[in-house]
């Protein structure tokens, strides 16, 4: 039989059990039976001795009375006397006789060696018993006595069974029995049977039916029923607790295409499970390869088709660069994010192994953050969204391991689920904040929030809510990124009230040497701006308010190199700081060399949007100078000592 | 006329008389195969006119039992000498009785004997035996210089057979304590003495012809002539017969008429006469005590009986003890017997 299903398995092993019981059956009643025939035996010898050991009761009964009157001096004497003698002794021997009291004797003769007849009497039948009278002088010896008399028993059949039957009452005739001889030697007691007319019995022990067999049979056949039984439901049990359920289970997750996510008790199963988990998730994997790549190839051709207008783009906004303003550079900002995206997507897809894509660096997060939520505010100036961004004063200083692209994206997306989620009105607060050596990032919106039961589904990957066209994608994508730089993100939202967003991430112990982290401050000390509108110098009076008023530091502006050289021949710039800004076009030169050229290096602080760019940062390195990102001059941190 | 009616009248009124009364019986008490001999038992009746009836006894203590009981019932009883004085008493003494002159045929040296013992007129000898060892030789050889003691050490462990006679038995004992007859002490003949004198051997006590004599164990007995002759001619030539001097004797069994009714006078003769005694002679193998009556029949017979004839003058006879010692060692010795019985069971040798 081919086993093709857990039914034919079943079916197998129940046959096998119905075989085993029949096979154990035979050989439990064959041995029953065996045991049985030889009890039968042994019960039919135990009769036949008990038939004997009656006969020989009845024999030895018969021959001790028989002894006693033939060892008496009456019946001796009465053997060895003539005629005149016994008749004298008849009455006397007759009493003598007396004694053998046996209804089954009928007749007896006795004769002397020659056969002439001493005495006779009763009545002669077929069955007699022919015993020699031996003596050694007047005792009964039949080995070694002399033996010159026989004694004659005529015996009757039907009494002597009756006597029989009286020594055992459970003895019966039976016709069919083995018949018994009722001398079965050649002696009865002190006699020699020198002949004897056959008397054999039929008899048999009339015993109770062996019920006893029957109970055993009836025992065995029910023990055997019910381990058979037994084994039957304990087969059924097994196979479907441990085989036959599990593997259906098994089956019907992959029908449906469902996870299996249980746990099984046979250890062979699980690992099957296992692999099973092991290989869908390979299997996905390959399709969300599959699937990226196909992205990867379209986002490839829409980068590679994207940069030409956004070099358009960017010869135009540096043609207006004199006039440099908030929007240009936001413009400008917003078309370097393109940019930078469109490279990152043409390096994935030409060469994905040497990308610097997924590059994590020590970036500066509130930096990031303002770009994010500057784009963001020109993004959604057609709603009536307040998008806000709060940066503790702990927090300037805050650096943090990521790729600031991802970052980006991120932070994106995440400000774009609050506005979406939001409708035409609302609020977007976004905060940054550190404690110890955690930074927090909080965008709390009150939007439409989100239903608890759904939360975890948005979580996790290929679901969204409230968001028209959505993948599903960006979350759970953000969450990977994020705990790819040891981060973490949490959600927290109600529904109607709003959702607030926290990213954690780990602050970078190390700052970097470009950085300038905070303002030293010294009694005296004069802070000369170089660079900045008229604007920008309320805001930097403001910034030293206090220090002014006070007298402590003096503030200078200056529009140009010239006029900070020209200041320095009038007034003493020793105890000084210098801030420039670097967007600034010093007569064509750049800010760098110009403050290379005035000559107060380690004095000098440059204030510059693009604080984050490599080159710029390794140059300032090479001079000596550090940065500070233009628009943070109200979180710095200034220390007067 | 008168006369010869009267003479036929006498003579036909005995016959007439004869002829309607049934003939008496004369009852016998004898030993064993004396008188079972049909054809002469038929010539006594004959002779006598009566019928025989005759009751056996294998042992003296039989006799003396069947005697006592029942000593009015027989005419004749054949009897051992040896216990002649137990009941000497009670045999009726028949002075006209001409039956002791069979004696006067008698061998000199038996008829000198039976005059010493003054019998009554009506107690004859019937017929004689000499006491001697029927031996087998791929068992045992018995010699002359042997002592009974020596003889039944030689016997091993082998069967032995002993009469069943007290007097016998207590001469061998007093034989092996040296003593002699009428020295003895009677308390000395008890079982711890016949222990002694038969040691090791299995010893059978028996006058009858047992099975004994057919076992290859069977080592000898101490029998009466007439039986060892038995055995003896039942063996074919096996075994042998020895008269010790210093142990065998001459015993006598006496005839008692008892009854003095004219058959049992008749038959009284008639068995004892002395055709009828050397017909008896040559079947029973007993001695006649008549003289000159050598047996014909029989050349081992014969030849026993001229040793015996030749030893007649040199043996001693068995004495006659007085009632007392005779009841006394016959008590003794039918207590050996049991004991005898017990001392085999104890040790393992059951007698057969």
């Amino acid at each position: 039989m081919k086993i093709k299903s857990i039914k034919d398995l079943r079916s197998k092993l129940h046959k096998t059990t119905v075989i085993l019981f029949l096979s154990v059956s035979f050989f439990v009643y064959m041995g029953l039976f065996i045991v049985h025939i030889q009890f039968v035996k042994r019960q039919s010898f135990f009769d036949q001795q008990e038939i004997m050991h009656v006969i020989k009761v009845y024999r030895s009964n018969l021959a001790e009375s028989l002894s006693i009157i033939a060892g008496s001096n009456i019946f001796q004497d009465y053997l060895r006397s003539g005629v005149e003698t016994r008749s004298n002794m008849y009455v006397q021997f007759l009493s003598q006789l007396s004694l053998l009291r046996s209804n089954s004797i009928v007749g007896m003769i006795i004769e002397k060696s020659d056969s002439q007849v001493i005495f006779s009497y009763g009545t002669k039948s077929d069955a007699s018993i022919k015993l020699s009278l031996c003596y050694i002088n007047q005792m009964l010896e039949p080995s070694m006595g002399e033996c010159d008399y026989s004694w004659i028993l005529f015996l009757d059949r039907k009494r002597l069974f009756q006597d029989l039957l009286l020594l055992n009452k459970e003895m019966k005739p039976c016709a069919d029995c083995r018949p018994i001889n009722f001398i079965n030697n050649g002696r009865i007691g002190q006699f020699s049977v020198t002949s004897y007319s056959p008397l054999y019995f039929n008899l048999k022990i009339a015993n109770n039916k062996d019920y006893f067999f029957y109970i055993y049979f009836y025992l065995m056949t029910m023990m055997l029923l019910f381990f058979f039984l037994w084994s039957w439901l304990k087969i059924s049990i097994l196979i479907d607790k441990y085989i036959s359920g599990p593997i259906k289970t098994l089956a019907a997750c992959l029908r449906s295409q469902l996870t299996v996510d249980y746990v099984e008790q046979i250890e062979e199963i699980n690992c099957l499970i296992d692999g099973i988990n092991g290989w869908k998730l390979k299997l996905s994997k390959i399709q969300a390869d599959a699937h990226s790549i196909k992205l990867a190839e379209i986002a490839a051709h829409l980068a590679h088709d994207i940069r030409s207008p956004l070099m358009v783009i960017d010869m135009i906004i540096s043609n207006f660069s004199d006039n440099a303003s908030n929007d240009f550079l936001v413009i400008r900002q917003a078309s370097q994010r393109i940019s930078n995206i469109a490279n990152e997507f043409l390096e994935k897809y030409r060469c994905p192994s040497l990308s610097t894509a997924d590059e994590i660096l020590n970036e500066y997060v509130p930096g990031l953050l303002q770009d994010i939520i500057t784009e963001k505010r020109v993004q959604y100036l057609d709603r009536k969204v307040n998008l806000t961004l709060k940066i503790s004063e702990e927090s300037f200083p805050v650096f943090s391991a990521v790729n600031s692209s991802d970052f980006k994206r991120v932070l994106s997306n995440l400000v774009n689920n609050s506005v979406e989620a939001i409708g035409e009105v609302g609020n977007v607060n976004i905060s940054l904040n550190r404690k110890n050596d955690l930074l927090s990032i909080e965008i709390v919106d009150d939007g439409c929030g989100i239903p608890n039961d759904l939360l975890p589904k948005i979580l996790a990957e290929g679901c969204s809510y409230g968001k028209k066209g959505g993948y599903g994608l960006g979350l759970s994508h953000a969450i990977k990124l994020i705990e790819r730089w040891h981060g973490k993100l949490e959600i927290k939202s109600k529904e109607n009230i709003g959702t607030t967003v926290s990213v954690s991430l780990p602050v970078s112990a190390k700052i970097p040497i470009w950085f300038n982290e905070k303002i030293n401050i010294r009694s005296g000390m004069k802070i000369c701006v170089i660079g900045i509108d008229v604007v920008s110098q309320v805001e930097w009076k403001e910034r030293f308010s206090d220090l002014i008023e006070n007298n402590i530091i003096d503030v200078l502006f200056f529009n140009s190199k010239d006029e900070v050289v020209e200041s320095s021949r009038r007034v003493d710039l020793s105890n000084a700081i210098l801030f420039f800004y670097y967007d600034f076009n010093l007569e064509g030169a750049s800010g760098l060399l110009a403050i290379k050229n005035i000559g107060f290096i380690e004095k000098s602080v440059l204030l510059v949007d693009f604080y984050n760019n490599t080159d710029f940062q390794l140059a300032c390195l090479n001079i000596g100078i550090k940065l500070i990102p233009k628009n943070f001059l109200q979180y710095i941190p200034i220390d007067f000592n | 006329m008168l006369k010869r009616i009267i003479c036929f009248l006498l003579m036909i009124i005995p016959l007439i008389a004869f002829a309607d009364s049934p003939e008496p019986t004369v009852n016998i008490l004898t030993w064993w195969g004396y008188l079972d001999y049909p054809d002469m038992i038929q010539s006594a009746e004959k002779a006598c006119h009566a019928k025989i009836s005759f009751d056996e006894y294998y042992s003296n203590d039989e006799f003396l039992r069947r005697w006592q009981s029942q000593k009015d019932s027989y005419d004749i009883i054949i009897f051992s000498d040896t216990i002649y004085n137990i009941i000497k008493d009670k045999i009726p003494k028949f002075d006209s009785d001409k039956l002791w002159m069979n004696s006067l045929s008698y061998n000199p040296i038996v008829r000198k004997h039976y005059y010493r013992k003054k019998y009554p007129h009506n107690v004859v000898y019937f017929l004689q035996s000499l006491t001697g060892f029927v031996w087998n030789p791929a068992v045992i050889n018995i010699s002359e210089k042997d002592s009974i003691q020596d003889i039944f050490k030689k016997a091993g462990q082998n069967d032995v057979v002993i009469m069943d006679d007290s007097l016998e038995p207590f001469k061998l004992v007093e034989s092996t304590l040296g003593s002699n007859l009428k020295g003895y002490d009677i308390d000395e003949f008890n079982f711890d003495n016949f222990k002694k004198l038969i040691s090791k051997s299995n010893v059978y006590i028996a006058n009858n012809n047992i099975q004994v004599y057919d076992s290859k164990k069977f080592a000898f007995s101490f029998n009466w002539s007439g039986d060892s002759i038995e055995i003896l001619k039942k063996s074919k030539g096996k075994y042998r017969f020895f008269i010790h001097p210093g142990l065998s004797y001459i015993s006598a069994d006496l005839l008692a008429r008892t009854s003095n009714t004219e058959s049992a006078v008749c038959v009284s003769r008639f068995i004892t006469s002395k055709e009828y005694s050397i017909d008896l002679q040559d079947r029973t193998y007993y001695f006649s005590p008549y003289n000159d009556v050598i047996p014909a029949r029989d050349n081992l017979f014969q030849s026993i009986y001229k040793t015996y004839i030749r030893l007649l003058r040199s043996l001693g006879w068995l004495d006659y003890l007085n009632k007392n010692d005779f009841n006394q060692v016959n008590k003794n010795w039918q207590l050996i017997k049991i004991s005898l019985n017990n001392h085999l069971l104890n040790n393992g040798i059951e007698q057969k």
